[in-house]
């Protein structure tokens, strides 16, 4: 008994030991990335707003996302301070919604110009009212600021957006930034940021797809989270943690039933008959694309310029982990740039497993420097190529061009006199997606944000279908039969294996309609069509018009990029797009005031009646079960052909899980129990 | 101060190979110079066996070795001969396992194969022990935990899904596991029965003098 007492004791003590080392690792793990969080001038004797709580709710509904996020901040000081909060700006999405509760008094956001927005705040603050705005600082952060709080006083912000899922060869990737971006080299001297949340920092998620989901990943809170099943295609989660920085992201993915065949989905909202109504069309093509078998030329590009602080290692693991993905047939070529870029290997390497592990110790020792000369390494990467080879270009970088050419038309330009595709992997929040977009979309290419919290092999594998698979060529998209508007360009040029195609646009009226994808794949002519009716009058989805006016602000943004189109005009159009559906821009702002305040500065309250409308309609769908969208049921768009399932190579883990270590764990009690009786 | 009481044993090789886990999975750049990769085992052939002792970031790490920390103590203490041996063929079957019958697979890491080797080897010691004592109870908690386990690896490899944990990362390689499982049972029975019969030398007397050290 004495020996068996022990043996448990040395038992106990070994466990205790091993969970020690691992808790201070973990401890250590810890990084020191910086967060979302309030800003207080630097040298400012002010103390910093305090982030009491921090809840996300978010609510994902058929290929659209509604995040809600609702803090506390409480002015800890003993003089009325300004508070401003910032947080990275989340990939196309359309901020509709602030509100500020500062003690018994509710404060409501309207949008409208952004100098207006600006002097209406500054004079609200002059004469000590509480007043709120919220600026979108290009592609770096949205900041709120909130005037005059009162020592000692707790305000409540809420905001609100909406964003279109990303949804890739059937795995939807939802992403809540946090972690700065570390590319706002200004912000950084001139702000203190603090970013501790002293009390709760929650997360809700409801996610309702009409098609049946599979999995759920929460990178970093799958331990946190509860998950429940309300229905095959309904899932709640809840997660919460007390003590949080707000320096990590918040990631879900989930993964769709793998036998969902290619379909069209419609999404419409048309309230008022006498006037036109606004859709989301999601096609999801369920085409096999065969493998490219012959070797490929592949140039990495990379940027190692000091805003890629942080970054870097998730740079490194993602290209030596794409250089063993090549077979000895393919060549590869890497190129780095900071100030100024060079060559590692000077002519194409074929991709041999000595030459890889060569070019990956290489990869693995850079180290960040200097400023960023985007086109000096661009323009490297795409010397001597092989004209007789497919080359691809794999730029990875945070796209913050500060050195060199630095307009997106010179980037247009360049690229136009070489066909190569250029494949973009934007690193970390607030990198310069404008920019990235217009160097994939002119060449042909993709472009795809990545967040440290990514799982960078699975989002490797996604790119490399894509890469490594025939695309559909001279792609176009027609509607007929009923007349759409504002619906972009229907040549789409090339779709990728796994990819989406999600088409925002007005409909005159409704009725039948015929719709045709027409593409060439290997060479061949296809067509695709289907027919199915637009609906005359449609309450359900009033985001969808948000949806649709920021898609028209991207496409503006990208004309202006590539030089087609005038920069003060297109400027004015995004103004007026942004004041007309209620949407923080570069060009317009929230200015949150209370109803008397609004009345004084002839300020329309077209935000408040638009909420309004999205409410209604969000308490009736939060009623009912998903609902399907799904509209070629009668005569499928892509005849007897599956959504392709992709496996993502690999290995180790995964089943390892709550449920073996349950089983493990029941046996090491049995055994002890057992040794026990023996000893008894 | 000096006493007669035997000295106690202590599960060395389980305590350090955990600290070796969570040191690894600490220092940056460890675990993808150590993790199996297909591409260059060739060259740097010992990966096929750090891969087991290095993780992918996330949770990876805190599954596998929570149960390595529960089993292998337990094993070690009760058999070290069948503790080694599991590890060693375990830590060589796996990888190669991988190597041969996955060939998709180009990067491996975890110590989940390994924690199923403890299991396979800790589950035919138990067997025999209750045997030994007739503990029809004891047997019949054993069965269903081995049924449990079985079905549970039976579901991921032919789904080639994960029960509770979602695999956007990585392929959940259910057959390496079930080589871990099998590997473990082999070491444990060919050890132990060997001893029984005296084929190996010694070996009982010292299993029996490992798991009851003060007799």
């Amino acid at each position: 008994m004495t020996m068996l007492r022990a043996t448990l004791d040395r038992l106990a003590l070994g466990m205790i030991l091993a969970t020690g080392i691992a808790v201070v690792g973990f401890l250590f793990s810890i990084g020191t990335a910086h967060a979302a969080g309030t800003l207080t001038p630097a040298g400012s004797p002010d103390a910093p707003l305090t982030i009491v709580d921090h809840h996300l709710d978010v609510v994902v509904n058929n290929g659209w996302a509604r995040t809600e996020v609702v803090q506390t901040f409480n002015n800890p000081d003993t003089t009325t301070i300004e508070g401003v909060y910032s947080t990275p700006v989340p990939r196309s999405a359309a901020l509709s919604e602030v509100e500020i509760v500062v003690g018994e008094r509710t404060l409501q956001g309207e949008v409208v110009r952004r100098e207006q927005a600006r002097t209406v705040y500054e004079d609200e603050k002059a004469q000590g009212n509480s007043a709120g705005l919220t600026e979108k600082n290009e592609y770096l952060d949205y900041r709120f600021h909130v005037a005059n709080i009162a020592p000692g006083e707790t305000i409540r912000v809420k905001a609100v957006w909406y964003q279109a899922m990303e949804v890739e060869s059937g795995i939807a990737r939802y992403l809540y930034p946090l972690e700065d971006g570390g590319t706002d080299e200004a912000a950084k001297s001139f702000w203190t940021r603090s970013e501790a949340v002293t009390g709760t920092f929650s997360v809700d998620v409801e996610i309702k797809s009409a098609a049946p989901l599979l999995d759920l990943r929460m990178p970093g809170w799958d331990s946190l989270a509860k998950v429940e099943e309300l229905g095959d295609g309904h899932r709640r989660i809840h997660a919460e943690a007390t003590g949080e920085a707000l320096d990590r992201d918040f990631l879900l993915y989930y993964r769709l039933d793998d036998d969902l065949p290619g379909r069209i989905d419609l999404v419409a909202h048309r309230p008022d008959p006498s006037k036109p109504g606004h859709f989301m069309m999601v096609v999801t093509p369920g085409v096999d694309l065969a493998p490219i078998t012959r070797g490929s030329d592949y140039v990495f590009v990379l940027d190692i310029s000091g805003s890629m602080e942080g970054k870097l290692a998730t740079l490194q693991d993602a290209v030596v982990r794409s250089l063993q993905g090549l077979t000895p047939d393919d060549r590869f070529k890497v190129v780095v740039f900071s100030e100024q870029a060079r060559e590692l290997n000077r002519d194409f390497w074929n991709a041999t497993p000595e030459r890889v592990v060569t070019m990956s110790n290489q990869v693995s020792a850079l180290q960040t420097e200097g400023g960023t000369n985007l086109y000096a390494g661009l323009d490297l990467g795409l010397g001597g190529l092989d004209d007789d080879r497919v080359t691809s270009v794999l730029l990875v970088t945070d796209a913050v061009a500060n050195q060199g050419l630095v307009d997106p038309k010179e980037f247009a330009t360049l690229l136009g006199n070489v066909d190569v595709r250029v494949f973009g992997f934007l690193l970390g929040n607030s990198g310069n997606w404008p920019l990235m977009r217009t160097i994939a979309d002119t060449s042909g290419g993709f472009s795809e944000g990545v967040s440290n919290a990514d799982d960078m092999l699975g989002r490797l594998m996604l790119a490399k279908e894509k890469i490594t698979h025939e695309s559909m060529h001279d792609a176009e998209l027609t509607v007929r039969g009923v007349k759409v508007m504002d619906a972009g360009d229907e040549h789409i040029g090339k779709v990728y294996k796994g990819q989406q195609l999600v088409v925002f646009g007005k409909y005159a009226q409704g009725g039948p309609a015929t719709v045709k994808l027409a593409a060439k794949i290997s060479g061949d002519d296809k067509d695709y069509v289907t027919k199915f009716d637009f609906p005359d009058v449609a309450t359900d989805s009033p985001e969808v018009e948000r949806l649709f006016a920021l898609a028209r602000v991207e496409d503006i943004e990208d004309a202006m990029n590539n030089g087609l189109a005038d920069p003060s005009e297109s400027n004015d159009a995004i103004a007026d797009l942004g004041v007309a559906y209620q949407l923080v821009t570069d060009q317009t702002s929230m200015l949150v005031l209370d109803d008397d305040a609004f009345q004084r500065h002839g300020i329309d309250r077209r935000n408040r009646d638009r909420i309004a409308g999205e409410r209604l309609a969000q308490q009736a769908r939060a009623a009912l079960p998903p609902a399907p969208t799904r509209v070629d049921t009668q005569q499928p768009m892509f005849q007897g052909k599956k959504a392709s399932r992709i496996r993502l190579p690999s290995g180790g883990g995964g089943a390892i899980d709550p449920i073996s270590l349950t089983i493990g764990g029941s046996m090491a009690f049995l055994a002890i129990a057992s040794r026990r009786r023996r000893e008894d | 101060m000096r006493t007669d009481a035997p000295r106690k044993p202590w599960a060395v090789a389980s305590i350090v190979l955990v600290g070796a886990a969570v040191a690894l999975h600490l220092i940056p750049g460890a675990p993808e110079a150590l993790e199996f990769q297909r591409g260059v085992l060739a060259t740097q052939p010992w990966r096929v066996l750090t891969a087991q002792v290095v993780h992918y970031p996330g949770d990876h790490l805190i599954w596998d070795l929570g149960m390595f920390a529960l089993l292998a103590p337990l094993l070690e203490l009760r058999d070290r001969r069948v503790f080694a041996a599991t590890l060693a063929v375990g830590a060589l079957l796996i990888p190669f396992s991988v190597l041969l019958f996955a060939p998709e697979i180009t990067t491996y890491r975890g110590l989940s194969g390994i924690d199923t080797a403890l299991f396979g080897a800790l589950a035919v010691l138990l067997y025999r022990e209750f045997r030994a004592h007739d503990d029809r109870r004891g047997l019949w908690i054993l069965a269903a935990q081995v049924a449990l386990l079985v079905v549970k690896l039976t579901y991921e490899h032919t789904t080639g899904n994960c029960l509770l944990v979602t695999n956007e990362g990585w392929v959940p390689l259910a057959g390496a596991h079930i080589v871990g499982f099998l590997a473990g049972i082999a070491c444990s029975w060919a050890i132990v029965d060997g001893a029984r019969q005296g084929c190996a030398t010694g070996i009982a007397l010292r299993s029996e003098m490992n798991s009851n050290p003060a007799g």
